[in-house]
C-alpha cells in the first residue's frame, strides 16, 4: 500500500496502470502460440495439447470466477476447448490467439450464466468457488475478494475479470464482449465501487 | 369467555334509544402507554384506522353496528382491550350463542378508530374490513383477508397483505424487508425506501412509483407489473411475470445492465441496448445500458417486456 | 476547490490515471489533507492489486483428457503425429470418448450451434432430467400441502375459499402453459423458469391457504393442530426452492 497522499507519477505507455503493459515477453509468446495454432490446423494433435496446457489454466480461473462453481466451470472449459478447436479454421490471426479464446470464453460464461437462470441465482448465496487451498499472495484479502467477486452482476463481473485479472484494456474488453470502451470503462469502475462496497460492509 | 393472563375489560356501553333499522354502540378507551408501545387489533368485519400522533396515549374509538336493529346480535360481540405494560391488545369477539364465528355475521360490524404515540409498534388483523395504518414509526404489519389495505408514512413497514383486497403503500420506509402482497388484488407502492422489498400478487397488477430500495422484486402471475421512477446505482430489480406485461419506466440517470427474457412475449425497448449476449433461443435479451451500474432483470412467459424512457 | 470530497467516480478515474493534469493535482492535494478519501482511494487500489494476484488456476488433468477423447471421437486429427497416436493413453481416451461426447455435446448445445437429430435427443434427455428433479420437488411439496388443506374442507368461508380456488386455477394454468411450452421447445429456458416459477407460485398460494385456515381455526377456539408444523414438514417456507 502507498503511504498516505501517494503520488500516481506514471502511466505505462499503451496500457491502463494495472493490466501488463505489452512487452517483448508477451509478443514472445503470441508467436509461439501462432506457431502452434499453424500446427494445429494441419491435424496436429500435440501442437493443441501444448495450447491446451499454456492457455488453460486462465481459461479456467475465468470461468470458476465467473460461474461461482466448480462442477460448471469444469464443464465449461471442456465445452470451450473443443469448440476453440472447431472455430480454429476461421481464427484468422488477427488477434492473439489468447485474446481470441478469451473472447470466446468470457461469451460462453454469460450465455452459461443467463441460460441457467439468473433468478435461481440470485435468490441463492452465491457459492464460494472451490479454488485451490493454497493461499494467494493477496492472502485472505484475496479470498475475500473471490467470495465478493460472485456477488457481481454478469457483465459488471466479466469486464472486472477480463480488465484487472487477465490484462485487457478497455478496448479489448469491449471487443470481446460487444460493448463500447466508455461501457468497459463503466462496468469496471462500478465493479470496483461495488466490491468496496461488499468488502467494507 | 377465555382465560386470560391480562385484564380483560369488557365494553362499556353507550345503547342508542329506540326501536331503530340499525342500531349503534360507541366503544372508547384512553390507555396510558409508554414511548415504546404495542398495538395489535385483530377484527372480523368493519374498517379499522390507526393513525400516529403525538402524546402517550393510545385513544380507541370504536362503534359496533347491526344493520337490522337485533339488539341481541349487538350485544354478542365483544370488544376485548388488554394492556400488559406498554402492550395492548384489540380483539373483536363474535361470541354467537357461545359459539365463535370468526367469519363474520353478516350483518354486525364494529369500525375502529385508534390513536397512537407515534414509535407504536402496530399490527393490524381484519377479516372483511379494509384497513388504513398511517404516520408509526414502529413496525408496522397491516393484514385483511377480504377489505383493501392502505398504509403510509411508515418508518419501518415490515408487511402490507391481503388476499382479494388491494394494496397500498405509500412513503414508507424499512430498514430490512418490506413484504407487500395480494392475491387477486392490486397492489401499487409509491415512495419506498426497503433493505429489501417483494412485491406481489397473484392475478392483480403490480405498480411500484418512485423507488429506492437497493432491492426490490416483483412477481405477479396474471397481473401487469409497472415500475416507473429512479433506480438506485448499484440497485437490484427483479420482474417476474407469467402473463402479465412488464412495462418499465425509467430516466436516464443511472446506467443498467439488463437480463430480460421472455419465451411468446415481445421485447421492446427505447433505450439503445448494447447487447452483451448473443443467445437466440426463446426470445432473450442482455445489455447494457449507460454506465451499467443498477441490475433489472425481467422474465416472463407470455407477456411483453416494455422499457420505456421517462 | 480542493475542499469538496470526490465522489467514488472521480476516484476510479484517479486511480485511473484518467484525468487531466489539474484536476489530478487537485485531487491529489485533496487526498493529502482527507483521510476519508485516502481511505476510500486506498480500499479501490487494494481491490484492484488483489485482482492483479489473482492467479490463473490448474484444471484437473482429467479435463484434457476429455477434450482429447472428444476430438478424436471426431475424427478431428489426422494420424500424421506418429508419437502421439502410440501413447499408451490412446485406447483409454478412444473409450472414454463414447461416454463424454453426450456430456460435451450437451454443453456445446447451450451455444449457438445447430443440433443433429442425435445430438438433440441428448440435450432433450439431459434437460428434461433436471427439470424433473425439480419438479418432482414441487410436486411432492404440492401433494402434502393440498393433503393438509383437503383435511380441512369447509373451514374457510366461501367467498374466501372461492377466490383461493380462482387463483390456483390461474396457477394451474400457467402450469400447463409452461408445460406445453416445454414440450414444443425442450431447450427454451424462458419456458422452464416459467414452470419453475409458476410452481412456486403454487406453492406460496397453498402456504398461506393454510395459513389462513389456521387463523380460522385458533379462531374458532379449536385446539389449534398448528397446521404451520405440519407446513413446514411438507415444505420449509423459508427457503423456497
Amino acid at each position: 500500500m502507498g503511504s498516505p497522499g501517494a503520488v500516481i507519477e506514471t502511466k505505462p505507455e499503451g496500457g491502463s496502470l494495472f493490466a501488463p503493459p505489452p512487452s517483448l515477453e508477451r509478443d514472445a509468446k503470441r508467436r509461439e502460440d501462432d506457431e502452434l495454432v499453424a500446427r494445429t490446423r494441419r491435424g496436429d494433435m500435440e501442437a493443441f495439447e501444448a495450447l491446451y496446457r499454456r492457455h488453460s489454466p486462465a481459461v479456467f480461473g475465468l470461468a470458476l470466477r465467473m460461474l461461482q462453481n466448480r462442477a460448471d466451470a469444469e464443464d465449461i472449459l471442456q465445452e470451450i476447448f473443443i469448440q476453440a478447436h472447431d472455430r480454429l479454421p476461421s481464427f484468422e490471426g488477427r488477434s492473439a490467439f489468447g485474446t481470441w479464446l478469451y473472447r470466446l470464453s468470457v461469451n460462453r460464461c454469460l450465455d452459461h450464466l443467463r441460460s441457467r437462470g439468473a433468478k435461481e441465482q440470485s435468490r441463492t448465496e452465491p457459492l464460494t468457488p472451490e479454488l485451490p487451498g493454497r493461499v494467494t499472495t493477496a492472502g485472505t484479502r484475496g479470498l475475500e475478494l473471490e467470495r465478493a467477486i460472485g456477488e457481481l452482476p454478469p457483465s459488471s463481473r466479466a469486464a472486472f475479470l477480463l480488465h484487472h485479472v487477465a490484462g485487457f484494456d478497455h478496448k479489448e474488453v469491449g471487443e470481446m464482449m460487444g460493448i463500447a470502451v466508455g461501457t468497459s470503462k463503466s462496468l469496471v469502475h462500478r465493479a470496483r465501487t461495488r466490491l468496496k462496497e461488499i468488502l467494507t460492509r | 369467555m377465555k382465560n386470560t393472563i391480562f385484564t380483560t375489560i369488557l365494553a362499556s356501553l353507550l345503547v342508542a334509544s329506540g326501536a331503530s333499522a340499525q342500531q349503534e354502540e360507541r366503544f372508547n378507551r384512553t390507555l396510558d402507554v409508554g414511548p415504546d408501545a404495542a398495538l395489535s387489533i385483530g377484527n372480523i368485519a368493519g374498517d379499522i384506522h390507526v393513525e400516529g400522533g403525538t402524546g402517550a396515549s393510545i385513544v380507541i374509538d370504536a362503534v359496533k353496528r347491526v344493520d337490522d336493529g337485533d339488539e341481541e346480535l349487538l350485544k354478542s360481540v365483544d370488544i376485548e382491550v388488554s394492556q400488559l405494560g406498554n402492550r395492548v391488545r384489540i380483539s373483536t369477539e363474535h361470541t354467537g350463542t357461545g359459539r365463535r364465528h370468526k367469519n363474520g355475521d353478516g350483518n354486525v360490524s364494529v369500525s375502529y378508530h385508534v390513536t397512537v404515540p407515534k414509535g407504536t409498534e402496530v399490527e393490524i388483523q381484519s377479516v372483511s374490513g379494509s384497513v388504513v395504518l398511517a404516520g408509526v414509526e414502529g413496525a408496522a404489519n397491516a393484514q385483511s383477508v377480504s377489505g383493501d389495505v392502505r398504509v403510509a408514512d411508515v418508518a419501518e413497514l415490515v408487511q402490507a397483505k391481503s388476499v382479494s383486497g388491494d394494496v397500498e403503500v405509500r412513503r414508507a420506509r424499512s430498514s430490512r424487508h418490506a413484504d407487500i402482497e395480494s392475491v387477486s388484488g392490486e397492489v401499487r407502492v409509491e415512495d419506498i425506501e426497503a433493505g429489501e422489498l417483494t412485491v406481489s400478487s397473484v392475478s392483480g397488477d403490480v405498480l411500484l412509483l418512485g423507488v429506492s430500495s437497493k432491492r426490490a422484486s416483483l412477481e405477479s402471475v396474471s397481473g401487469d407489473l409497472e415500475y416507473t421512477g429512479s433506480i438506485a446505482a448499484s440497485g437490484r430489480y427483479e420482474f417476474q411475470s407469467h402473463s402479465g406485461d412488464v412495462v418499465l419506466t425509467l430516466g436516464d440517470e443511472v446506467g443498467f445492465e439488463l437480463e430480460f427474457s421472455t419465451f411468446s412475449g415481445e421485447i421492446e425497448s427505447d433505450f439503445t441496448l448494447k447487447s452483451t449476449s448473443r443467445e437466440h433461443k426463446g426470445k432473450r435479451l442482455s445489455a447494457v445500458v449507460g454506465d451499467g451500474s443498477a441490475f433489472i432483470e425481467a422474465s416472463t412467459f407470455s407477456g411483453d417486456v416494455q422499457l420505456k424512457r421517462r | 476547490m480542493t475542499d469538496e470530497h470526490p465522489d467514488i467516480e472521480r476516484l476510479n478515474d484517479y486511480l485511473d490515471g484518467d484525468l487531466a493534469p489539474r484536476e489530478h493535482r487537485e485531487i491529489e492535494s485533496h487526498l493529502r489533507q482527507c483521510g476519508d478519501c485516502r481511505r476510500s482511494l486506498d480500499e479501490l487500489s487494494a481491490i484492484v492489486r488483489a485482482a492483479s494476484e489473482l492467479p490463473p488456476v490448474a484444471p484437473p488433468e482429467r479435463i484434457w483428457e476429455s477434450v482429447a477423447a472428444s476430438l478424436i471421437e471426431r475424427k478431428s486429427f489426422a494420424r500424421t503425429s506418429g508419437s502421439w497416436w502410440r501413447s499408451a493413453l490412446y485406447p483409454a481416451l478412444a473409450a472414454a470418448a463414447a461416454i463424454l461426447l453426450g456430456a460435451s455435446l450437451w454443453l456445446a448445445m447451450r451455444g449457438e450451434e445447430r443440433p443433429t437429430p442425435t445430438d438433440q435427443a441428448a440435450l432433450a434427455e439431459m434437460v428434461t432430467k433436471e427439470l424433473e428433479a425439480a419438479e418432482t420437488h414441487y410436486d411432492k411439496a404440492i401433494v402434502g400441502l393440498e393433503q393438509i388443506i383437503a383435511q380441512n374442507e369447509g373451514v374457510l368461508p366461501a367467498e374466501l375459499a372461492s377466490v383461493l380456488n380462482q387463483n390456483l386455477d390461474l396457477i394451474e394454468n400457467a402450469i400447463g402453459e409452461s408445460r406445453a411450452a416445454i414440450a414444443t421447445e425442450p431447450q427454451s429456458t424462458a419456458a422452464q423458469e416459467s414452470l419453475l416459477q409458476a410452481l412456486r407460485s403454487k406453492v406460496t398460494l397453498l402456504q398461506n391457504t393454510i395459513l389462513l385456515i389456521n387463523e380460522v381455526r385458533k379462531g374458532q377456539g379449536e385446539n389449534a393442530l398448528d397446521l404451520i408444523d405440519e407446513m413446514r414438514k411438507t415444505t420449509d417456507p423459508s427457503n423456497p426452492i
